[in-house]
């Protein structure tokens, strides 16, 4: 009787301390195991102790490790600024000078550049189509430049104008399109002239003005065409010195 | 150390401040490394300095409180154990045996004894027993960070848990050992 009430009481006792989930999530949060238990509180007390001076011997290295780290990250982000900037900077100085050039090379290519450095231009890119100073463009768009008389701008039809006025005179032109012409070129009289001034800035500009003696004649001022500038050029720049001077000249180098 | 405090140094260590960091440092290595002697055995030392690296250089792209902090530093230990583990066992046979991985009685004598002794303890459960224990009895991580570490549900990590413990409590060793 009495061994049994004993065995009874250590099934309880053993139901009692036997560890469940909540008991095991209590014992986790830092709940002590209980007194039913001392040696595992013993043991998670002993692993939850603090640090011992063996554990934290590697202090110094981690904070040089720490320190290195922060050196690194700085400069690395001081280059990773640079960096930045200059991807910033680059397409927009690049699309800057894109553009300058772009409109150096528009102005050049119609004649409006500063008188030097068209001159400059027209000396080095007379292939294409870079016109001299002051002769202004080939292209009608110059045409807003003031002029000496009316300037053609309906180039193909005033010229079929002239054409049929030239053919046979009075004849072929249509009272209305005479009218039109003459308006255009500003009088009765000066249908002659508009019409050699729309031949010429229509006939290819490297060709010899057809009729170079009536234009010299009727307009005195500066003619529009690109012609004359193109025969000059090979004369303008500083004319090559006879091969007795480039000698001289490299014997002084 | 209060929670509150190492929260502040938490703080710090990511604005660069070395003392943050060496407050972290203190409080929580000493739980790096013990959860690591129960993974990683005699690597554990080098595996904690991996893991501590890893923070240092990612410290700056962390963003939470002190308790996801410590979610993310354990997470690191474990990769960096299971690394250190996988690397010894690839290199066993040429390895040279360390000279400080049988501590027994220096150790016994050292300060510290009792914890190296109840990590011992702990490490010889079964393998899944005895992370969840160090985790959330050492470390003190809530179920659900454990489980996210451990990749496993939060009914598994409890079981676990309890079972380690029970095992524990039940140990004749540890039953006998009345305090140390």
């Amino acid at each position: 009787m009495h061994s049994l009430r004993a065995l009874l009481r250590a099934l309880r006792s053993r139901r009692h301390s036997r560890i469940g989930r909540d008991r095991a999530d209590m014992i986790a949060a830092s709940h002590p195991p209980g007194d039913d238990h001392p040696g595992l509180a013993a043991l998670l007390e002993a692993a939850r102790a603090p640090g011992t001076p063996e554990e934290l011997a590697g202090e110094k290295e981690m904070l040089a490790a720490f320190a290195a780290h922060r050196k690194r990250a700085a400069r690395s982000v001081r280059r990773r600024r640079t960096a930045s900037l200059r991807a910033a900077l680059v397409p927009v100085t690049s699309g800057l000078a894109l553009l300058i050039l772009a409109g150096t090379a528009v102005a050049a290519r119609t004649g409006n550049l500063p008188e030097g450095a068209q001159q400059h231009a027209h000396r080095l890119f007379s292939a294409l189509g870079v016109p001299a100073p002051g002769t202004g463009s080939p292209h009608p768009s110059s045409s807003t430049r003031p002029g000496p008389g009316p300037r053609p701008s309906l180039d193909v039809t005033a010229l079929s104008w002239c054409e049929a006025w030239r053919g046979t005179p009075e004849r072929s032109l249509s009272r209305e399109d005479r009218r039109k012409l003459t308006d255009a070129a500003g009088g009765e009289e000066d249908i002659k002239d508009y019409c050699d001034r729309l031949h010429r800035s229509a006939s290819p500009s490297s060709s010899p003005s057809p009729e170079p003696s009536e234009s010299r004649s009727s307009s005195p001022s500066p003619s529009p065409t690109g012609t004359p500038s193109f025969t000059e050029t090979p004369s303008e720049p500083a004319a090559p010195s006879p091969s007795g001077d480039q000698s001289l000249s490299t014997d002084r180098d | 150390m209060p929670d509150e405090e190492l929260a502040i140094a938490l703080r710090a260590a990511q604005d660069g401040d070395a003392r943050g960091f060496a407050t972290l440092w203190r409080a929580l290595h000493p739980n790096v490394l013990r959860y690591l002697r129960v993974l990683a055995g005699e690597h554990a030392e080098d595996a904690a300095s991996e893991t501590w690296l890893h923070v240092i250089r990612d410290l700056h792209r962390f963003s939470g409180d002190l308790g996801s902090f410590r979610g993310w530093l354990f997470r690191i230990a474990r990769h960096r154990g299971i690394d250190e583990q996988r690397r010894s066992s690839r290199t066993r046979e040429t390895a040279e045996p360390r000279a400080e991985a049988a501590p027994d009685a220096a150790a016994e004598a050292a300060q510290g004894a009792s914890t190296a002794w109840a990590i011992g303890m702990i490490a010889n459960l079964p393998r899944d027993q005895a992370e969840a224990v160090m985790l959330r009895v050492v470390a003190g991580l809530d179920v659900a960070t454990t489980a996210d570490i451990l990749g496993k549900k939060p009914g598994a990590v409890r079981i676990a848990t309890m079972r380690g413990l029970r095992r524990l409590a039940t140990h004749p060793q540890i039953r006998t050992r009345q305090g140390v």
